[in-house]
């Protein structure tokens, strides 16, 4: 019973991948650019999170809304300031300004509520469902199940609404969406908008999972949410989502059958592996330019 | 009445000039034909019209607005479609879900209405979905509907292309070689569809080196070569013009 327990575990943190990741698939489909700010929008969203639900006192979903919308807020900012003037230009400048933008809003966050790990004030650890020795924890249930519902939103979104079909037209074309009468720059605005809402829900999530919010939150999250993203396939959102599950899980596993101190090790490997032997990713596909 | 004007446009690439101060005039419901040798320009011409290129120098007015200020989707909204020489198909996606995207400028809702009305965007989908499907089947490809585009012959992707411009329903539609690599039997569909976009009131910019059908179908033709109008006028005092002989027909008169 031990695995399904690792495998729980595992499909938890997963989740948390997978929001960032499904984040990360939708801008660089877009604009075949990546944003080095994405884990400070989960951080940012997060400490809103944290303000609306024990600065004010109100429940924890509408702690979730607040922390969507500022993130949403945040992450089309940094896509006016640091990739809208350079559209058609080198992808380096927003590179260097989102780079500026993860560690400024660090910086911030650490000025305006301190160095200290913050606890989340509901413990989760009253409910518990469990099944023979397998137990999952109420908190654990409410990440898995809230993943999987705003992906299945996301998707719903893509898949069956007229913006969510610019966003595939503009992924595939970018100058034939435009010249078909698609706001591109409205399309990449949504990109963000739609990646950011996810990221600031993933920062309240993990924050509430682990029970630690810090500034620092972001960093590593963010790294290996694009990790995931590129091993399942980065060109496809549900590519970069099945990569967030398969990462967690990979890591849980190996922390059952090896040892914590090498699931990184493993993880990566396994990374390095997939982009040797199928560079577009496990899932994704790359689409030929010219006809 | 003339629909487009353009007058003096220079677009100028490195130090190469593409086009050199070119007029053309365009009047309401007619099907204009713009021929001349590769690198003429008239791609270019295409590309600035439709917002794709900024001219360097000089002026298009549409329907009596000075488009210089605005932007490729704007210029969709106010009713110039296009379609292109390499045809640029959303591939992996289905026919229908193509033509939808030329309604897109069309549709009010913004995205963030979108995100937080759902129910509101889920209504004016249908609405999209409805009038692709009726389009579709205006150019029999009803079957085609559910089929990613890149199964389809060459000659029904051109169609799809043309329809997915028809979408935003344009007062001026630019086809760009629209019966290249088409078979005869298909060109002759095409001239049909040609036809019938003009008999619904659709101004026709047409780029085609198939001098049949071009002098078939156009009122009247623009010559370009070397990024400058050589010639204007009817298709029967083009075949005569000697420069345009000389610089394009080959002598050969067609």
């Amino acid at each position: 019973m031990l695995i399904i327990q690792t495998l729980i575990y595992g499909l938890a943190q997963g989740s948390l991948y997978a929001l960032l990741a499904a984040g990360f698939a939708l801008i660089c489909g877009i604009l075949k650019m990546i944003t080095f700010a994405h884990g400070e929008v989960f951080m940012v969203g997060a400490f809103v999170a944290l303000g609306v639900i024990v600065g004010l006192g109100l429940p924890p979903a509408v702690g979730m809304a607040a922390a969507m919308a500022a993130a949403m807020a945040l992450g089309v900012f940094i896509e006016r300031v640091a990739f809208r003037p350079f559209r058609g230009g080198s992808s380096m400048s927003p590179a260097l300004i989102t780079i500026g933008f993860s560690i400024a809003l660090q910086a911030l966050v650490l000025l305006l509520a301190g160095a200290d790990t913050k606890p989340f004030p509901y413990g989760g650890g009253e409910f518990k469902l469990t099944v023979g020795s397998v137990s999952v924890s109420g908190i654990e249930l409410t990440v898995i199940l809230a993943s999987f519902i705003l992906v299945a939103l996301l998707q719903l979104f893509i898949r069956k609404t007229s913006w969510g079909l610019a966003l595939r037209a503009a992924s595939m074309h970018f100058d034939a969406a435009r010249l078909m009468g698609v706001n591109t720059n409205m399309t990449v605005a949504l990109a963000f908008g739609l990646a950011s809402m996810l990221a600031g829900a993933g920062g309240l999530l993990f924050g509430a999972y682990y029970g630690a919010f810090y500034p620092q939150m972001g960093v590593v999250m963010a790294f290996k949410a694009l990790a995931a993203a590129t091993l399942g396939g980065i060109t496809s959102v549900s590519g970069a989502v099945a990569g967030g599950i398969m990462l967690g899980v990979i890591e849980s596993l190996s922390v059952l059958f090896i040892s914590s101190g090498y699931k990184d090790i493993i993880a990566f490997s396994i990374l390095i592996l997939v982009l040797l032997f199928k560079p577009s990713g496990l899932l994704g596909r790359f689409e030929e330019e010219k006809v | 009445m003339a629909l487009l004007e353009v007058r003096a446009v220079r677009k100028v690439f490195g130090g190469i000039v593409a086009l050199r101060d070119v007029d053309m005039t365009v009047s309401e419901g007619e099907i204009h034909g713009l021929i001349g040798p590769n690198g003429a320009g008239k791609t270019t011409l295409f590309n600035v019209l439709s917002g794709n290129y900024l001219p360097a120098s000089g002026q298009i007015l549409f329907a009596g607005r000075d488009l210089a200020a605005s932007r490729a989707h704007e210029r969709v909204k106010y009713g110039i479609a296009r379609t292109f020489q390499n045809i640029r198909l959303f591939k992996s996606m289905s026919v229908a879900d193509n033509i939808k995207t030329g309604f897109h400028g069309m549709t009010r809702t913004g995205w963030l209405t979108a995100i937080f009305m759902p129910v509101r965007a889920f209504k004016e989908e249908r609405l999209v979905t409805a009038e692709a499907a009726k389009l579709l089947e205006r150019l029999n490809l009803t079957w085609a509907a559910d089929e990613p585009a890149v199964n389809l012959s060459y000659g029904d992707q051109r169609r799809v292309e043309i329809a997915r411009a028809l979408a935003a329903r344009p007062r001026l539609l630019l086809l760009d070689e629209p019966a290249a690599g088409l078979n005869e039997t298909e060109v002759g569909v095409l001239e049909h569809l040609i036809r019938g976009i003009r008999g619904a009131g659709i101004t026709i910019v047409l780029v085609e080196h198939d001098m049949r059908l071009l002098m078939s179908v156009a009122d009247r033709v623009t010559v370009l070569a070397h990024g400058q109008r050589i010639a204007q006028g009817i298709p029967e005092e083009i075949r005569l013009n000697t420069r345009v002989i000389n610089e394009y027909l080959g002598g050969v008169p067609a």
